[in-house]
Order: structure tokens, then C-alpha cells, then sequence
């Protein structure tokens, strides 16, 4: 049961993109965020995201794993979408809807809401989906049903530039995405903390002490999974005395999770000290000078996605400079 | 001179009896040392004392001629290595690999050695096939021979288990102490436990109860002395308790018998 | 019969194509009763024991199969009818270091955490009861659990299942850890639960000195099957079996084994699983008292 623990979102595999150096995934990553932040233009971003998918594609991660990655940001997405689309009035108007919003509408739409805040928990799965289904209906039946007397009576408009920009934001989100999905699917929390360690060596020279803050962010990699095993333990044990933490009154259940919480702290504390006393005895000075297992080194495929990712920077600022694309 | 030379030694914990009173010996190069006691008896005192992780009240610990204090622990912890009782604890690598590294990092090992001793030591306590495997899908008794690995890559004279088996399964045990067994020899061992028949592997065994050295001797004189063992609260071996009640009681082929168990006991 | 289970299995994950299921432990049937059971369950590490344990608290509910605790049915099914409490309230389940569940400011308020929760009267008198049961002197109910010696705080977390009383106790290897003494006062403890208290007991253990000198009955379970369900002496008898799930024998019937060969005593009964039995059945085959 231990080995379904996975803390991260590495994806094993063995392609071109895993074999690259973290730096430079980390680095590329950044540049290219900002390449995406300095596009205006809706084709270049079409582009932009042409070239993620491509490299998305290359990796032999599954597309399925990247779309998980949007989403738990379904909702705000389309909540964005929809704002912007209503709200953006410039450019050509190219629909206009009617809504009445009579007595009878009024009383329907609140005892949706009603029926749906009451059910919503029971609902496992696509709940996002159902509750955007209900809104649409609303929103129809308020198109073509007119009975009752009239309270006000509305129109959406949308406009072109309202829908471009609309879809230029949900598209530059989920590029967004993608690209820190690249990230965290092709390299390991560990890799990312080496490659953290040397880039962040510098700072060493304004004596920043990075080295122990990798060491600490290592130590934590190590043993989130550990105690994560833990908690599982700590809580079947307090469940075989009874401690109910899905019901029961608020008081009883303040008690449960105090049982859950104290164990741990105890737990977690002395684990810290035995590890404490193991790193010292293995001759782990903190500010000390250490060596590394790691030994990052650009290889060819390095120095060329440096290239290409710097290019792309360089295109998509003199785009934006020259032309304000 | 002793590689180890421990004098005097005394530590009290704030608010505690004192957990160990005025404690000494010797241990020779090449030696492999059981100290023995119940939970509480100051055994695992006793052993952050001797690796320098605890300093002791009063007394000394001499290590090859060295008296360990702050200014010498840093050069002295070379020749030392330690393995802990609970295996998860002592694991401070995100794989194995890692794990092994961390001293040899700390130590300031160039890379290439660093992984020739990775890869020798690891093949040592078998463990060559895991070194990128984490340690939430090792068994107990790999990861306490990752432990191993790890002090031996090091390169230390002088080793101690600090109960290092007492959170196993037989199995785990068995693969644990035969990859010690393997160090005969070769290193130094100071070898804490309460279980009696793990100190058969031992030349020598010391008993502590209460914070006291109650018996120094060699292992198989040591498992004669009942009442020490027994007023140390330890357990005495089952061919033991045999013997004991055959010539208590006496048996008809009673010597032939005690003959028989002795050699059980050899054995092991 | 107090616990049933019949074609139990389990799997930690059920894969999309059925085919693929690993289970932890499949098509278990087994019969305990709530009354004077003494049983160990023996198996290597990855054998299904904590699975299976857990099951019978239900804690982790059978994939396929059912298990019927007194009359209420805990399978897939009706996972959402089932009354967790009352199920847990009768079995009691102690987990390895069961040390590390304590957590409230007194060792009284700590034993009493269970009772309250099934909703028992007279929480305070059952949680003194327990303490005393476990050796718990009365000058420290009031102190810190956390300023307890690792051995007290065991049997403060023992206690602290006993509380509620339960019918059946659970025990995963509750002795791990401890020095000799440690581990025989809370064996011999088990042993008065079972002998004065008429709890039925099951023990997960490693340690075959146990399941001889405490246990009437022994299941075995390898690779999440059953392989061994009865006496303890009869598994000991079977050459084949032990030798086949690397089981070890118990010191003293290792060492009969060895006297019986080399002294060719064709009626010794070697299946004695303390020093004393041993002695006595050397006695009544050799005789005498002298040299």
C-alpha cells in the first residue's frame, strides 16, 4: 500500500525533456512565462500555445494528466470568460439577448438555488458541470418565458472585442498552466531543489545562506511522505477509540482533531530530534562546506533550449517594442 | 593504548536519576563489544556519549589516543560511526543513493569517490539493486542496511548499533545482523541491545542496569552469570534456564544433556 | 460466534480492468469468538496480518466478501449503513506503538477519550478499572501521559481500549520495542485479560516463543491467504507447512528436537513450550535424579 504515496506530480518517463537539466527547465520556464505575459496579441498567443503543445507532446506524458491540471480551474476559468464577455463593450456588437426577469422567473431561479445549496453534497461527481447546466437553464428559461407580471427586463450584449479578449485570457491561464505542469510533471521536487541549490548559489557570495534552505526543503521532500504515512496511522488508531471526525457536535469534534493534532506535533518532534542527532553524528555542519552527490552539467540539449527559450523572449519583446503585438 | 577508552564516564539527564554512573572501559581494535541492559538502563546514553553526540557530565571518552571534546569531535566523528534504532528516522536522503552520499558530502568527498564507495558499500549490505528506490518502499531491515552502507561508506574505524535490530522482523534481523557479521575483522563494534542471544555474535559482553557496569566479560562466561543477568532484568537464554533447572533438580543423563545444549548454544 | 468472515478479500486500489486487482488478502473465511479466544496470527511482513486486522475493526472495509460482526454485516454494500461505533466499541484494536495515540493532559482524561466517544455511562470508574488492570498506580492519573517511561505509556494506551470494555482485543505486535521484562509483564497481562476477564485475544506477532507459550490457536497467513488455521502444536507437528512458509519453531521445542536425536528418545514429546514442561517431560522420559 506504501508504494501509492506519490507526494508530487513527477511522471516517469524518458524523454528529452526529463533528461534536460533542471536549471534549465527552471530558468526556461520563468523566461517563458514572461514571454506569455508580453504577448498581446491573440494569433502570436495561439502561436505561443502551439509550440507548448508541441513540446507537450514530445514528452510522452499523457495530454490526460495536463487537462487534470485545468481542471480544478474549470470554474474560474469560465466565470472569467463569462465576466469578460459580458462586460468588455468595445469593437462590433454581434449579438444582443433579451431576458425577462418576471415574478415567476424570480421565484424559480431562487428555489434552484435553493434546491441546488441543499443537494450540492451529494453530488460526487462533474459538480462544476451541473451547477454551470442549472445556470444555463436559468438564464434560458428567463429567454423565452415571459409569464407573469415583468419585473425588469435586461439585455447581454456581446461584443467582438469582448469575446477576443476573453478568450485571449482563458487561453493565456491555461498556457500558464501547461507550462508549470511541464515543469512539475518532467522533474522530480528533489531535481527541482538541486537545480534551485545551484542557481541560488550566488546569493551565497551576499551570504544568504541557501545551501540550508535546500537542505531544509530536502529534508521536508524526505519526510512529508513519512508522516503523511503517519497521520494515516494516528487517525485509524483514534478512530479504533471512537473519534468520529465526520459528525458528532462541535465540541466532540474540536476533542477529535485535538487527538489527531497532538499525536503529531509528538510524533513530528521526534523524528526531528532522532534526525537531529543522525545528521550530526554522519558530521552535517550546518553552515559548513559540503560536496554533492548532484553534479549538474549542460550538455548539448541544454545549451539549445537555452537558445530557442531566449529567442522566443527576445521575438516576443521586439514584437511587442516595435509593433505592440 | 585501547581504541576506545571510556573513564569514568557519568551523565544525568535534568530532573533524572542519573543514567549512567561512573562507567568504564576498554575496547581493542578489531573488537566486537555487546553492551547489554534494560530499557532505561543508560545504554543508549552510553552510546551518543561515546559518538560525541552527548557530552558526559564527567569522565572521558578517549577515542585512539584522542579525548573527544568540542574542539577535537569534528576530526575524531571520522572514526566514528553510529546506526540508530528506528530505521525511518535516520534516513536523511530523499533515495538511497542520497542517503549513502549525505556523510561523504558532509566530508567533502570528490564526486568520483564519492560514487565508488556508493556503489561498494551498497553491494556490500546487498542493497545495490535500490539506490534509487525512496525510502517508503523499503523494508525495515533494508533501510537499516542502508544505514550500514551509509556509516561504512564513511569509513570510520569504530561502529555502533544502537539497538539497531529492536524495531525489525525476524527476517529484517536476520539480513541486519549477517551484514554486521560480514564487518568481523575488519571494524570495530559496539553492539547495543537487550536481547541476549543477538550478543552471541559479540566477543564481549558488557551489562549495564541502572546506569551501572555490572559485568564485563567474554560472551560465553558472560551467559553463566545468571544472577547478574537476571538482577539486570534481563533475560537468560532458554538453554540456559535448562541447564540451570537440570542441575537444580537433576535429571538422569543430566550432563550428557547440559553437553548437548552448550554445543546448541556454540552454534549460533 | 461473535465474528464471521466469509470470502473476504481486500484490495488497497481497484484498478479500472478488474483482472489487474492485487489484493492484500482474498477469500478469507474465518470464525472467532468473543469468548476465551487466545489466538496469534503469524506471517512475514506483506502477508496481509494488518490488513486483515483492520478489517475486523473495520477500519478498512472488504473490497468483496462480508464479514458479520454479531449480527451486523460489514461488507461494500451497505458501507454507509454500517455503525462504525458500535462495531468498534465491541472490538478493540491496539496498534503497534500505540504509545503515539496519546494526547490529553492526564492519563485519567486520556483513558477516558474512548468511552465518551461510544457514548458509555460511568466513563470515569471503567477508565480506573483499566488503569488498574494494566498496573497503573493511582498517584498518576493526574500526571502528564507524556511524562510517563515508554512501558507506562504503553499500558496507558492499552488502557485506554480497555476502557470501553470491548469483547475481543486486538493486539498488532504490541511487544515490538520493549526489553524482556517489558514484554513479559504485558504478556503475562494479555494472559490475565484472557484467563480472569474471558476477552478473546488476538495477537499479530512475529515472535514464535509467544504464539507457543500464550496461544491456543494459530492462523497463519502468507501472500494474503489463509494457509493455517488451528492448533499450535498440530501447526508445529507439520514439518512441511513450517518449512514451507519459513516459519521458525519455538527455543524449547528446537531444543527437545536436538535431545530427542542425539539421545535417541523415541517417546519425547517435544512440543513444550516452557522451560518447566521441558524439564518435567525430560523427567518423565529419562526419570531419576541423579547424575
Amino acid at each position: 500500500m506504501n508504494d501509492k504515496i506519490v507526494f508530487g506530480q513527477y511522471y516517469q518517463s524518458d524523454s528529452w525533456l526529463h533528461k534536460l537539466d533542471p536549471r534549465v527547465k527552471i530558468i526556461s520556464v520563468f523566461s517563458l512565462m514572461i514571454s506569455l505575459f508580453i504577448i498581446k496579441n491573440i494569433y502570436l498567443l495561439l502561436g505561443f500555445m502551439f509550440l507548448v503543445l508541441l513540446v507537450i507532446a514530445s514528452t510522452k506524458i499523457p495530454f490526460v494528466k495536463f487537462l487534470n491540471s485545468i481542471k480544478m480551474m474549470t470554474f474560474v476559468l469560465l466565470v472569467t470568460f463569462v465576466l469578460q464577455v459580458i462586460f468588455r463593450r468595445d469593437g462590433e456588437l454581434l449579438k444582443s439577448f433579451e431576458f425577462n426577469l418576471t415574478y415567476m422567473n424570480l421565484v424559480i431561479i431562487i428555489v434552484s438555488l435553493f434546491v441546488w445549496f441543499l443537494i450540492n453534497k451529494y453530488i460526487k461527481y462533474f459538480k462544476t458541470f451541473v451547477f454551470l447546466v442549472i445556470v444555463l437553464a436559468l438564464f434560458i428559461l428567463q429567454y423565452y418565458v415571459s409569464y407573469s407580471p415583468l419585473i425588469v427586463k435586461y439585455n447581454i450584449n456581446i461584443y467582438s472585442n469582448g469575446l477576443i479578449m476573453a478568450s485571449y485570457i482563458v487561453l493565456r491561464i491555461i498556457t500558464l498552466l501547461f507550462l508549470s505542469s511541464l515543469l512539475t510533471f518532467s522533474t522530480k521536487p528533489i531535481e527541482l531543489n538541486n537545480g534551485l541549490d545551484y542557481l541560488l548559489k550566488p546569493l551565497q557570495k551576499l551570504k544568504v545562506k541557501t545551501s540550508i534552505f535546500t537542505m531544509m526543503v530536502s529534508i521536508a521532500l524526505r519526510f512529508i511522505p513519512t508522516l503523511i504515512l503517519e497521520t494515516e496511522k494516528v487517525l485509524k488508531a483514534q478512530a479504533s477509540r471512537g473519534a468520529d471526525f465526520k459528525e458528532g457536535k462541535l465540541s466532540a469534534r474540536v476533542m477529535q482533531i485535538v487527538s489527531l493534532i497532538v499525536p503529531m506535533f509528538v510524533i513530528a518532534y521526534k523524528r526531528a530530534y532522532d534526525l537531529a542527532d543522525a545528521m550530526e553524528a554522519r558530521g552535517y555542519i550546518p553552515e559548513g562546506k559540503r560536496t554533492s552527490i548532484y553534479e549538474l552539467k549542460y550538455k548539448f540539449l541544454d545549451y539549445f533550449s537555452y537558445v530557442i527559450v531566449f529567442l522566443i523572449l527576445a521575438i516576443t519583446i521586439f514584437l511587442r517594442v516595435k509593433y505592440a503585438l | 593504548m585501547s581504541l576506545v577508552e571510556v573513564k569514568n564516564v557519568s551523565y544525568k539527564y535534568t530532573n533524572r536519576e542519573n543514567a549512567l554512573t561512573d562507567v568504564s572501559f576498554n575496547i581493542e581494535k578489531g573488537e566486537f563489544v555487546c553492551v547489554l541492559g534494560h530499557n532505561g538502563s543508560g545504554k543508549s546514553t552510553l552510546a551518543k556519549i561515546i559518538v560525541g553526540l552527548l557530552k558526559a557530565k564527567s569522565g572521558e571518552v578517549i577515542i585512539d589516543g584522542v579525548t573527544l571534546n568540542e574542539d577535537t569531535i569534528d576530526s575524531v566523528r571520522q572514526k566514528l560511526g553510529i546506526v540508530f534504532q528506528n530505521p525511518d528516522n535516520q534516513f536523511v536522503g530523499v533515495t538511497v543513493k542520497d542517503d549513502i552520499a549525505f556523510g561523504l558530502e558532509n566530508r567533502n568527498i570528490e564526486r568520483s569517490e564519492m560514487l565508488r564507495r556508493i556503489e561498494y558499500y551498497s553491494s556490500l549490505v546487498d542493497m545495490e539493486d535500490f539506490l534509487d528506490k525512496n525510502p517508503e518502499n523499503l523494508s525495515g531491515g533494508q533501510k537499516q542496511r542502508v544505514a550500514i552502507a551509509s556509516v561504512l561508506a564513511c569509513e570510520g574505524e569504530i561502529i555502533v548499533f544502537d539497538e539497531a535490530t529492536s524495531m525489525l522482523d525476524p527476517k529484517g534481523v536476520k539480513e541486519v545482523t549477517n551484514a554486521i557479521k560480514k564487518l568481523k575483522g575488519q571494524k570495530t563494534v559496539i553492539y547495543i541491545t537487550h536481547n541476549l542471544d543477538e550478543a552471541l555474535f559479540c566477543d564481549r559482553v558488557i551489562v549495564l542496569s541502572k546506569g551501572v557496569k555490572v559485568l564485563d566479560e567474554k560472551v560465553l562466561d558472560a551467559f553463566k552469570e545468571k544472577d547478574i543477568l537476571k538482577s539486570a532484568s534481563l533475560d537468560i537464554l532458554d538453554s540456559m534456564k535448562l541447564i540451570e533447572l537440570i542441575e537444580e533438580k537433576g535429571l538422569s543423563k543430566g550432563k550428557e544433556i547440559e553437553e548437548i545444549l552448550w554445543q546448541l548454544t556454540y552454534q549460533k | 460466534m461473535a465474528i464471521n468472515l466469509s470470502k473476504v478479500s481486500f484490495a488497497y486500489y481497484v484498478p479500472r480492468k478488474k483482472k489487474n486487482i492485487k489484493y492484500a488478502v482474498k477469500d478469507i473465511n474465518l470464525s472467532i469468538g468473543d469468548k476465551d479466544e487466545f489466538i496469534t496470527i503469524v506471517g512475514h511482513t506483506g502477508s496481509g496480518k494488518s490488513t486483515l486486522v483492520q478489517m475486523l475493526n473495520a477500519l478498512l472495509i472488504p473490497t468483496d466478501g462480508c464479514i458479520d460482526i454479531s449480527g451486523k454485516i460489514i461488507s461494500k454494500k451497505n458501507e454507509n449503513k454500517i455503525k462504525l461505533k458500535e462495531v468498534r466499541k465491541k472490538i478493540g484494536l491496539v496498534f503497534q506503538f500505540p504509545e503515539y495515540q496519546l494526547f490529553e493532559e492526564t492519563v485519567l482524561q486520556d483513558v477516558c477519550f474512548g468511552p465518551k466517544n461510544f457514548g458509555i455511562t460511568d466513563v470515569t470508574s471503567k477508565a480506573k478499572k483499566a488503569l488498574e488492570l494494566v498496573g497503573i498506580k493511582e498517584d498518576i492519573y493526574n500526571e502528564s501521559p507524556f511524562s510517563l517511561s515508554g512501558g507506562q505509556m504503553r499500558r496507558v494506551a492499552i488502557a485506554g481500549i480497555l476502557a470501553s470494555e470491548p469483547n475481543i482485543l486486538i493486539f498488532d505486535e504490541p511487544t515490538v520495542g520493549l526489553d524482556p521484562l517489558g514484554k513479559k509483564e504485558l504478556l503475562e497481562l494479555l494472559r490475565k485479560l484472557n484467563k480472569e476477564e474471558h476477552k478473546t485475544i488476538i495477537l499479530v506477532t512475529h515472535d514464535m516463543e509467544i504464539v507457543g507459550e500464550y496461544s491456543k490457536r494459530v492462523i497463519v497467513l502468507d501472500n494474503g491467504d489463509v494457509v493455517y488455521d488451528g492448533d499450535k502444536t498440530e501447526l508445529f507437528k507439520n514439518e512441511k507447512l513450517v518449512k514451507e512458509h519459513s516459519l521458525d519453531l519455538p527455543n524449547n521445542v528446537k531444543m527437545l528436537k536436538v535431545i530427542k536425536e542425539k539421545l535417541s528418545l523415541d517417546n519425547l514429546d517435544i512440543y513444550k513450550y516452557n522451560t518447566y514442561d521441558a524439564y518435567d517431560e525430560l523427567k518423565r522420559v529419562l526419570g531419576g535424579n541423579n547424575e
